[in-house]
């Protein structure tokens, strides 16, 4: 959803930008005028689009919270920093008062900058030149949420029932133009900038305060606002302090661990590798073959998240910090619950007799390849499922009928490489290796028979399984110059009688491993 | 000047990358999904690639993990194209070994400033 919302915008701003900065070629002051026009909506609209989706994130209740240690002092002052610069045009002094008992605070750093931003660009927005803005933070306890000092009414909202005793009050003050009380209830609503001339004065999404609020409330605290008009504004918002955030990393974990036990048909795969970019390899290798995939860095970690788990797979690098790919293969095999989990053990080639008496089910080397991994879930028993991506060569001259068969084939089932001719296809097929080639047999210099006869010669390329889609009406010659080689299974579709359903049950036949 | 691969599936992102990166006179190369991209990078490594990580078919990152596992394409440098500017999705190109990141709207300056680093850097293998 919002790659499709954003997309557009890339080329509106992108473009906007380089007319507007003379990349293309002079252009007129009038044209300079009105394509800056766009290059600033554009962006505006970005940055609607950005709160919408975050505030209708929060809504569903998609947006979880990252809790941290925080710095608090630092966050704050990072935040004043921002808007300094703003702040500076307009000759208004900004101020940070924060309270010296706060601690480390466990928050969700990005959400807690979120809110603090929000709260400051709109008191630096709403101030009158020469005004002043303070920025504080204290600890108060639970009784004092949701009320602020002085005299101004008060716009205030409940606070969510919770055990927590201790709140984080991060106010903003301003002597802006203030809220009537009126005004006030409307505030944190999403797009109610309350009062259409003043949303051509002060640009904005009118989302900010809404994003507050949902923020605020996702932590488990509340927000408030106190003011008069004409004279100022303290907005407020109070999170809980949690000093110790272990329990909510626990049930996070464990939240991890359970998800995919939700899902019976699909099995599990415990990849213990503490270099990460190795682990997201075999991570979408092993998800590409229908895993659900945990991941342990430590065998430490691995001892832990395994049992929790009913695994059908453990791969193993040998090379681990702390205790070793060795301790742990002993320590899973005196498991009477682990012990029948098959291994993949990765080492170099000198530990592989010892990984293997070890315990361990097969032994791969780095680099993992496709190829390799799947030859040794086959060996395993553990055959690709349903969920497997295909990857499907689509060869022909004419880049429509390319197309055409592209569409019939539905993501992530199948995954398309199209060539555009017979050297391109027999490239890509080696370099590739798809799970099936749908091959035109009528093209210009290199013609799917000449494919075909270069597929055969090459063992790496033998037994790719092929389908013919053809114009042309098949003769008896044709179809014994396409099948000299039994182990090279090509069947053959006539476009004359194309239709997706008859096309997909082909390819599923196509697709289908060879007893 | 560079060799550069863009892998890119809408064409007026892929135009406009193509204008801001011949106007610096580097050379470029365009792929439409990531299966093709990845056979280009193997064919013809390129200096850099640029990587959109939604695309249809494998994303970026799966890709990207492939090139950076291949010890004969891993010290290609990637920069991953998003147009989520979320910190995960950060995170999540640096894990599948993305050198650097663009969110998107792509803004010429970022672009250059980019590519010029990862060009400077010592060409070898980035581990």
């Amino acid at each position: 959803m919002s790659h499709e919302l954003r997309t557009p915008l890339n080329a509106i701003i992108g473009f906007s930008e380089a007319l507007k900065d003379g990349l293309v070629g002079d252009i007129s002051e009038n044209q300079l005028e009105y394509i800056s026009d766009i290059f600033t909506s554009g962006q505006h609209l970005l940055s609607l689009i950005n709160d919408i989706l975050d505030l209708s994130k929060v809504e569903a209740g998609m947006m979880a919270l990252e809790l941290e240690p925080v710095d608090i002092d630092s966050l704050l002052s990072n935040s004043l920093s921002i808007v300094k610069e703003k702040a500076a045009a307009r000759n208004i002094s900004l101020e940070l008062d924060i309270g010296k008992d706060l601690g480390v605070p466990h928050l969700d750093m990005r959400k807690t900058k979120q809110i603090v931003y929000n709260l400051l660009s709109n008191a630096v927005k709403f101030s009158p030149g020469n005004g002043r803005v303070v920025l504080g933070a204290k600890r108060v306890g639970r009784a004092s949420v949701g009320k602020l000092a002085g005299l101004w009414p008060t716009q205030d909202f409940d606070l969510a029932n919770s055990d927590y005793q201790d709140f984080l009050e991060i106010c903003v003050s301003d002597s802006g133009i203030g809220i009537s009380v009126a005004n006030m209830g409307k505030l944190f609503q999403a797009f109610s900038q309350i009062d259409t001339r003043l949303a051509r004065e002060f640009e904005g999404t009118g989302l900010g305060l809404a994003m507050v609020k949902q923020l605020a409330e996702l932590h488990g605290g509340t927000v408030a606002v106190a003011s008069a008009e004409g004279q100022g504004a303290h907005f407020a918002a109070w999170l809980p302090l949690r000093v110790n955030a272990t329990d909510d990393t626990r049930d996070e974990l464990e939240s991890i661990a359970g998800a995919p036990s939700g899902q019976a048909t699909k099995r599990v795969a415990l990849v213990v590798e503490s270099d990460k970019r190795a682990a997201a390899l075999l991570r979408m290798l092993l998800e590409n073959e229908g895993f659900s995939v945990l991941h342990a860095a430590t065998a430490e970690a691995a001892l832990e998240l395994a049992p929790k788990q009913l695994l059908s797979l453990i791969t193993l690098d040998l090379v681990l910090p702390g205790m070793d790919g060795w301790e742990f293969l002993l320590r899973i095999s005196e498991s009477k619950d682990l012990a029948r989990v098959p291994v993949v053990v990765i080492a170099g080639e000198a530990d592989t007799n010892m990984a293997l008496a070890g315990g361990a089910s097969v032994i791969m080397q780095k680099p993992i390849s496709r190829t390799h991994l799947q030859t040794s879930l086959y060996g395993l028993g553990l055959q690709p499922s349903e969920q497997k991506t295909h990857t499907i060569l689509v060869v022909d001259d004419d880049p429509k009928a390319v197309e055409v068969i592209a569409a019939f084939l539905p993501t992530p089932a199948y995954a398309v490489v199209r060539a555009y001719g017979g050297a391109e296809a027999i490239t890509l097929a080696q370099r590739l290796q798809p799970d099936l080639i749908l091959l035109d047999l009528m093209m210009p210099r290199v013609s799917g028979f000449d494919v075909v006869e270069a597929l055969q010669h090459n063992p790496a390329t033998s037994k790719i399984a092929i389908l013919v889609v053809t114009a042309k009406s098949i003769t008896a010659m044709d179809r014994s110059a396409l099948s000299n080689n039994p182990d090279q299974v090509i069947n053959i579709v006539e476009k004359s009688v194309f239709s997706q359903v008859r096309f997909i049950a082909e390819v599923r036949r196509a697709l289908q491993p060879p007893h | 000047m560079a060799r550069i691969l863009l892998v890119e599936d809408n064409s007026a992102n892929t135009k406009l990358a193509l204008l801001l990166l011949h106007r610096v006179g580097h050379e470029v190369q365009c792929a439409v999904d990531a299966e093709t991209g990845i056979a280009m990078v193997r064919a013809d490594k390129p200096d850099l690639i640029l990587m959109d990580i939604q695309l249809p078919g494998m994303d970026g990152l799966s890709a990207t993990a492939l090139l950076k596992g291949d010890p004969d394409t891993a010290h290609i440098p990637i920069i991953a194209l998003t147009a989520m500017a979320m910190k995960s999705d950060k995170d999540k190109s640096e894990l599948a070994g993305c050198d650097g990141y663009i969110a998107k709207p792509l803004r010429y300056q970022e672009l250059y400033e980019l590519i010029d680093t990862l060009l400077a850097r010592p060409n070898g293998r980035s581990r």
